[in-house]
């Protein structure tokens, strides 16, 4: 049986950032010790609905799972354990914030089986974290790297993001900096996406929040890009980066299209070619697992054409492209024939290269991707 | 001398500014004659149409008859003959005026008398109507009666003291206007056993009976079973049913004599042989003279109307004749364009009428269009001395060959506060129009006369005119004849090839602000694309103005993992589908709303 992806949702933040349009609420955390018990539920529930299936990878994210408190960490982890196997090398990411970060939580969350590590870092200048509404300042970060790494976390991400509102491309490059010297293995570089109904969507809307021109939001990804290749990181997705052998395996499985299964609010599911998702509101969530039946904001079973489109949108993300006997194989029909006008024209655009069989992007693609997306949808 | 059958019968229409309550009168008082129950009485009546209802006005003219008992225990026929309310439609107009004896004029005791409603006012002074003051909205807060009443007697010289006070939404004194219907509407005349003439107010195409003509009889009788004959036409036809109309509906009665208001049927099947203002009399004993008045409806702006999926050209053509069965002013012939591919060159009464028909072929025919900038007809005079129609700014020959050109003149009529003189007399002489005179109707209010190129009213004046009166101003105008004008052609280059459909004439003064506006608007219309897009507006080759799209430099989602695939797919199908609703014209991609950045030049 084909292993899975698993992923834990822990929706809880101490604050909302400015930009954030996540499904996680503020505060609320009396409910947590409610919610966590919720998760144990579905995770028994979904443990009968699909036996067998092994987790080869496990990823808790937010929200902010670090603000669990220690314990926290090994109640849940066994109880993933009781309810599904999960394989020898797995990778089990947990996603966490400097400023909630201590030394006793970080040997909890190791001594719980997690082995990798991803931080919200954004950026290492004090005001442009103020202005992001993030709730660390850059001795958060330098300490919460201290402790992971004094723990015996090896495998550390961090996440940064560029084109904010101020930022100059020192200021970036100071950033991709500090994370070089903090020695990660893996660094995820998010270019600034504004969102309606968020502190900024509103701002911007009203004209009051200038974001980085596309020119100079180009020229900060580019950069990272040069900078991050000397320093021996591969570039492996559109907005990922890693030391040969640290990709993330659990990333990989969504743009891969393979199984996972999303346990918690919010929390999202494809397997086979049934997408589903849990309500993302932690209250009812909670409820209705109480109840022993799921509420669900979304779920469908895909058709064989969305299902495609899914699977080349998702692997063209990837550097390394797509193969396209693969997924002819994969689908039972000559990928390259159904979409060759489309990639006739992409090509002429440059934006793609096409080696047979593998189809992937240009370095104009990386810059216009949803070009070529939008061919395959 | 009217007969005793005569005197009880009384013709009228109601004369009113949008929103000042015509339909709602009529309402009142079809409600208060008891024709209809209140279960029955859909909302304002008289409007048929969607479109209609929704812009609170009337576009094709309807009649209803209904039967009134009056204080003196008489019962009286009224026929209530609706006008259509706009300056597009004035024939129209003029025609349902020339079926009645009187109008009662509603005015707004808030709003006071509009540029629109005293053209109308003049229009049935001119035919001798009874007009019947009757002021509306009294009972709002703003309603200022006494200084309403002033102006309709400095203005149009009526006696109004005794107007009603009314109001049409509460049904606050409608039996006094029934009365003084009644009362000072003259009874029709006209010898019923003279040879018959019957005036066409109206018309409309019915699937089942074929042309219903709306008639009003002036002398003689028509009966069912009769030989009739259009006397401009010229056609003859046998009458299959004949009578009275109804709210909604027909009520054969065998016979119309003259002073009656009804319809005929005789399986008419083209609109085109009842034309609005013909005369119908009957072939055996038919009259000498046709009634005065006829005028046959002449379309005064022209534009280009495509499908925007050019394989529903077909359906696009099915629609305009359906529509055209109705509304015989519509005119169109296939056109094609090198941007656009197939459609129609359409011509209309005017601006309302153009946005009315592509309203109707949207919402009616769920035809997604492609509309372009419209255009009047301009006199083109070629060197060789030979002068035709220009319709088309495409067909423009080229400079060498043009003598001269003529465009067409309006005589506008604008009614404002006095307090937005200022800024009208400024757009008029900025739209090249040249000052007439100035009347005080009151302290507050005048009346502007300017004569103005009807070119530089059908781009974006009415929203120029509103914008700068806070909406307060009302604009009329009639054309008066051709000038020659000193006119060119600017033509719009998208990365180096004329785009066709964006081409417009204009004053050969007026050409390099219009040419760098326009390219500053396309700018902003037209998205980034792969390349580097330059939009140059040019006369007779010559560049006046250029502006550049510059390429994309981004379009990618930074982040997608499993909870955001079927989020971000539908973003992308939406992307997608906005993509394919664009023109392609040649490399760049082109939004619909770029054929119409002309109409949009002063914002």
């Amino acid at each position: 049986m084909e292993p899975i992806g698993l992923y834990i949702h822990i929706p809880f933040c101490l604050k909302k950032c400015s930009y954030c349009d996540f499904a996680s609420v503020a505060g609320r955390l009396e409910i947590l010790p409610a919610y966590l018990s919720a998760l144990e539920v579905e995770l028994a529930m979904q443990a009968r609905r699909w036996p067998g299936r092994i987790a080869e990878t496990i990823f808790i994210g937010g929200g902010t799972p670090s603000i669990l408190q220690p314990g926290d960490y090994r109640a849940l982890m066994e109880a993933v354990r009781r309810n599904f196997p999960v394989g020898d090398n797995a990778e089990i990411s947990l996603e966490s914030n400097p400023g909630t970060i201590t030394a006793e939580k970080a040997e909890a969350m190791r001594s719980a089986g997690i082995n990798r590590i991803s931080m919200g870092v954004q950026a290492v200048q004090d005001p442009l974290l103020h202005a992001m509404g993030r709730i660390h300042r850059r001795t958060d970060t330098e300490e919460a790297v201290k402790l992971f790494h004094e723990a015996g976390f090896a495998n550390l991400n961090l996440d940064l993001m560029f084109g904010l509102p101020d930022q100059t491309a020192d200021m970036w490059r100071e950033s991709l900096a500090y994370a070089m010297s903090a020695s990660v293995t893996h660094l995820s570089c998010y270019s600034l996406s504004i969102e309606a109904n968020t502190p900024w969507g509103i701002r911007f809307q009203e004209g009051r929040l200038s974001p980085a021109s596309d020119e100079l939001d180009r020229l900060l990804y580019h950069e990272a890009r040069r900078m991050l290749a000397r320093e021996g990181f591969v570039h492996y997705e559109l907005s990922n980066f890693a030391k040969p052998g640290y990709s993330c395996r659990h990333n990989l499985i969504y743009w891969n299209r393979k199984d996972y299964l999303g346990i918690g609010a919010a929390a999202h599911s494809l397997m086979g070619n049934l997408r589903f998702a849990n309500t993302s509101d932690p209250d009812a969530y909670i409820h209705s697992m109480n109840a022993g039946m799921p509420l669900l904001s979304e779920s469908a079973l895909l058709s064989r054409n969305e299902a495609l489109s899914e699977r080349m949108l998702m692997g063209m993300r990837l550097m390394e492209g797509v193969r396209l006997d693969a997924v002819s194989a994969e689908f039972g029909l000559d990928v390259a024939g159904r979409f060759a006008g489309e990639i006739k024209s992409l090509l002429r655009d440059g934006l793609v290269f096409l080696e047979d069989p593998v189809l992937r992007l240009t370095e104009k693609g990386y810059d216009l991707a949803n070009q070529v997306f939008m061919a395959f949808v | 001398m009217a007969s005793a059958r005569q005197l009880l019968i009384r013709n009228f229409c109601i004369i009113a500014h949008i929103d000042h309550g015509k339909s709602t009168l009529a309402d009142r008082l079809l409600e208060m004659t008891g024709v209809l129950t209140e279960r029955e009485m859909e909302d304002q009546v008289l409007d048929n149409m969607d479109i209609e209802r929704e812009r609170g006005i009337t576009i094709k003219a309807q009649a209803v008859r209904m039967v009134h008992t009056a204080r003196d225990g008489k019962e009286y026929v009224f026929n209530l003959i609706d006008t259509p309310g706009h300056v597009d439609f004035n024939y129209e107009v003029s025609r349902s005026i020339a079926a009645c004896e009187g109008a009662v004029l509603v005015v707004d005791a808030s709003q006071g008398i509009e540029a629109q409603t005293l053209a109308n006012v003049y229009l049935a002074l001119e035919h001798n109507l009874e007009i019947i003051p009757v002021i509306n909205k009294v009972d709002l807060p703003s309603a200022r009666p006494e200084e309403t009443i002033r102006e309709i007697e400095d203005v149009i010289g009526l006696v109004a003291q005794d107007a009603p006070r009314i109001s049409a939404k509460n049904g606050l004194n409608i039996e006094e206007v029934l009365e003084r219907i009644v009362e000072r509407v003259p009874p029709p005349e006209g010898d019923e056993w003279a040879s018959a003439r019957a005036l066409i107010f109206d018309s409309y195409y019915d699937s089942y009976k074929g042309v219903v003509c709306y008639v009003r009889v002036m002398e003689g009788s028509i009966s069912a079973g009769q030989s009739i004959r259009m006397m401009y036409t010229g056609k003859e036809f046998t009458v299959t049913e004949i009578g009275y109309m109804r709210p909604g509906s027909l009520l054969p009665f065998g016979r119309l004599l003259a002073g009656d208001v009804g319809y005929i049927c005789a399986s008419i099947k083209n609109m085109r042989d009842t034309h609005v203002g013909d005369t119908i009399t009957t072939s055996d004993n038919p009259a000498k003279e046709p009634l005065p008045g006829y005028k046959k409806a002449v379309p005064m702006v022209f534009c280009g109307i495509y499908p925007a999926d050019g394989s529903k050209y077909g359906d696009l053509r099915d629609a305009l004749e359906k529509l055209q069965l109705n509304d015989a002013a519509l005119l169109f012939e296939a056109e094609s364009s090198v941007a656009l591919g197939f459609g129609f060159r359409c011509g209309f009464l005017g601006l309302l009428h153009m946005e009315i028909v592509q309203e109707r072929l949207e919402r009616e025919y769920n035809m997604d269009l492609v509309t372009t900038a419209p255009s009047v007809i301009y006199k083109v005079k070629r060197t060789d001395g030979t002068v035709f129609d220009l319709d088309n700014p495409s067909n423009l020959p080229d400079i060498a060959e043009i003598d001269s050109m003529e465009e067409p003149m309006v005589k506008a009529t604008i009614m404002t506060p006095t307090e937005y003189v200022g800024n009208i007399m400024e757009l008029c002489q900025d739209r090249r129009g040249t000052y007439i005179s100035m009347e005080y109707m009151e302290a507050t209010r005048v009346i502007l006369h300017y004569e103005m190129p009807l070119n530089e009213i059908i781009y974006d004046f009415f929203d120029a005119l509103k914008s700068r009166t806070k909406g307060y101003a009302s604009l009329d105008y009639e054309l008066t004849g051709y000038r020659a004008s000193k006119l060119v052609r600017l033509d719009i280059k998208l990365n180096n090839e004329t785009v066709d459909a964006l081409s417009f004439i204009v004053h050969a003064d007026k050409a390099y602000a219009r040419g760098r506006r326009m390219a500053e608007k396309l700018k902003d219309t037209i998205h980034r694309q792969m390349f580097e897009i330059p939009i140059q507006a040019c006369i007779g080759g010559k560049i006046i103005a250029r502006e550049t799209v510059s390429a994309y430099r981004k379009d990618v989602l930074a982040k997608c993992y499993g909870g955001d695939i079927s989020r971000k797919r539908k973003l992308l199908e939406k992307q997608k589908e906005g993509k394919k609703r664009m023109r392609q014209v040649g490399s760049v991609e082109v939004p619909q709303e770029a054929f119409m950045t002309v109409l949009k030049l002063d914002t």
